[in-house]
Parts: structure tokens; C-alpha cells; sequence
């Protein structure tokens, strides 16, 4: 999987830090340049526009970061999830939308949890910085759980108005219920990360080319 | 800054102030920017944390004391 950091974002982020460390160092060493028009000039671009603009596109790219399968993964506790979206079960709903590219590989955690930590209101945010805390100070819960019910919007983003979901009798018939949240997408599909088995479980790791 | 060559630099004057908050303002920025460029490196909730609440802590402090530097004596 390609690190987005390698991108030409993280370049441009370096270069723009680059320059102003050196304008900073510049205007530090020759004190006397800030005398001039020019050199205020300079100053401010060196200790004000340039940090801002490398800050405030660090902390996009941050974001953006955040949402590869990588940066979910990267706690050891996630690992058996990550290990779901292999299983050889087309049954299990993570690993056939992973495997059948029904989303994207790269962004598999967020697009199916678009309200988690970094991404949900301010209480998702806040929950975000308790699974640090509890990753590396705390107790990590035997069973992870979600703090509300997953909800249907996040299936039905893609699947409402797709011909193999609305011509399905079943769905049909809880149409309503399904869109508000009423029945659960999950009541029928209820095979997800089966952190408890996936260890025992075969996996599926692609074609080799 | 424009007194930093109108005045002669004798100890506790507004030139050397200035200066000296600018020295600090501009450690504060080279260590917040390296801090910042480094955890782009790494895909991991930590790093973000540390750009966060580390990097752009030392960005903010040194812009604001360059700022003040400027507007203050």
C-alpha cells in the first residue's frame, strides 16, 4: 500500500519548511537586513506567512492521512480487524466489500466508519484521543465496541438506488424501516469482524501477477 | 526592527529585547516546523498527536512572539 506522506504533498510541505528555516536563519545571522522595507518584508513571510501555510497544509495532509487502512491499522489492537477484510468468506460483509473492491482499498476503514475520532463531531474527536490514551496508558477492552449502533446511512450510502439492493424482495419490503434506521442493515448481514474467530479463520490475499 | 540600526545596542535596550524575542520566536519555529515535517513521515496516530499538540503549539507560540516583538517598544 503507497504512503500517501511520499506524495508530492509531503514534498511541498518540506520545501515550503525548508525555505523558511532558511529565511529564519537568515534574518536571525543578519539581524541588520530587518532595517529595510525588504527585509520586514522578509520577517514577516519567514516567522508568519510561510509557518502558517506549512502548518496549515500539514495538518490537511494529516488528515487526509488519517483515513488510509495504514494509519487504522497501525495500533496493534486493530490488527485482527485488519485481518478481517482477508477472510475467505463472502459472507463476512468487510472482507467481500474489501476483496471485491466495493470500497476503496486504501480507505477501507473510514468509508464504512465516516463518523469515527478524527472525522465525527466533536465527542468523535474526543473519543479519538481516548483510544490513544487507552492504546498506550489504559486497558485495552477485550471486546471493542462501537459507542452507537452502526448505522444504515453508512451501507446505504452506496447500496440506496443500486439495482441488486432495491429490486431485493427483502429490502423492498423494509424499505422505510431500513432508512430510518429502524431495522438494522446488520440484523441480515450480521457476519462483520469476527475479531474472536479471524485468527482461525482462511484468508484470501489476491491474485499473485 | 527598523531601530536595530538607529540605536546603539547597550544591555536592556528595545533593540536588544526585540532581538532576543526573535531569537526565541525563531527557535520556536524551527523546532515546531522540523517537529511538524517529521511526523508527515509516519502513518500513526501518535505522529498526528505530535504535530497537533507539539508541532503547531511551537508554531503558534512563535508567531505570536514575533508578533509581539514587532508591535511592542
Amino acid at each position: 500500500m503507497a504512503i500517501p506522506t511520499a506524495g508530492l504533498g509531503f514534498l511541498a510541505v518540506a520545501t515550503l519548511a525548508a525555505v523558511a528555516i532558511a529565511l529564519i536563519a537568515l534574518v536571525v545571522l543578519r539581524p541588520s537586513l530587518v532595517a529595510a522595507r525588504g527585509g520586514k518584508v522578509l520577517a514577516f513571510f519567514a516567522f508568519l506567512v510561510l509557518p502558517v501555510v506549512v502548518t496549515a497544509t500539514g495538518l490537511q495532509l494529516h488528515m487526509e492521512n488519517s483515513k488510509s487502512t495504514a494509519f487504522c491499522l497501525s495500533c496493534h489492537v486493530m490488527a485482527p480487524y485488519g485481518r478481517s477484510l482477508y477472510v475467505d468468506d463472502k459472507d463476512h460483509v468487510p472482507a467481500a466489500h474489501f476483496q471485491n473492491n466495493r470500497i476503496p482499498r486504501d480507505q477501507a476503514c473510514f468509508t464504512c466508519h465516516t463518523t469515527y475520532t478524527l472525522f465525527g463531531d466533536y465527542r468523535a474527536k474526543l473519543g479519538g484521543l481516548r483510544h490513544v490514551y487507552v492504546n498506550y496508558l489504559g486497558t485495552i477492552p477485550k471486546t471493542i465496541q462501537l459507542y452507537q449502533p452502526y448505522n444504515n446511512r453508512e451501507c446505504l450510502h452506496c447500496h440506496q438506488g443500486a439495482r441488486k439492493f432495491e429490486e431485493n424482495d427483502v429490502h423492498q419490503g423494509i424499505r422505510a424501516d431500513l432508512a430510518a434506521n429502524k431495522t438494522s442493515c446488520l440484523e441480515c448481514h450480521g457476519t462483520i469482524h469476527d475479531v474472536a474467530n479471524v485468527a482461525h479463520l482462511a484468508t484470501w490475499h489476491g491474485v499473485k501477477p | 526592527m527598523s531601530r536595530a540600526t538607529a540605536e546603539p545596542a547597550v544591555p536592556g535596550s528595545p533593540v536588544l529585547r526585540q532581538l532576543r524575542r526573535l531569537r526565541i520566536a525563531a527557535l520556536l519555529l524551527v523546532l515546531g516546523l522540523l517537529i511538524e515535517v517529521a511526523t508527515l513521515r509516519s502513518l500513526h496516530p501518535f505522529a498526528f498527536l505530535s504535530f497537533a499538540f507539539l508541532g503547531m503549539t511551537l508554531v503558534a507560540a512563535a508567531v505570536l512572539l514575533y508578533l509581539y516583538a514587532i508591535v511592542s517598544d
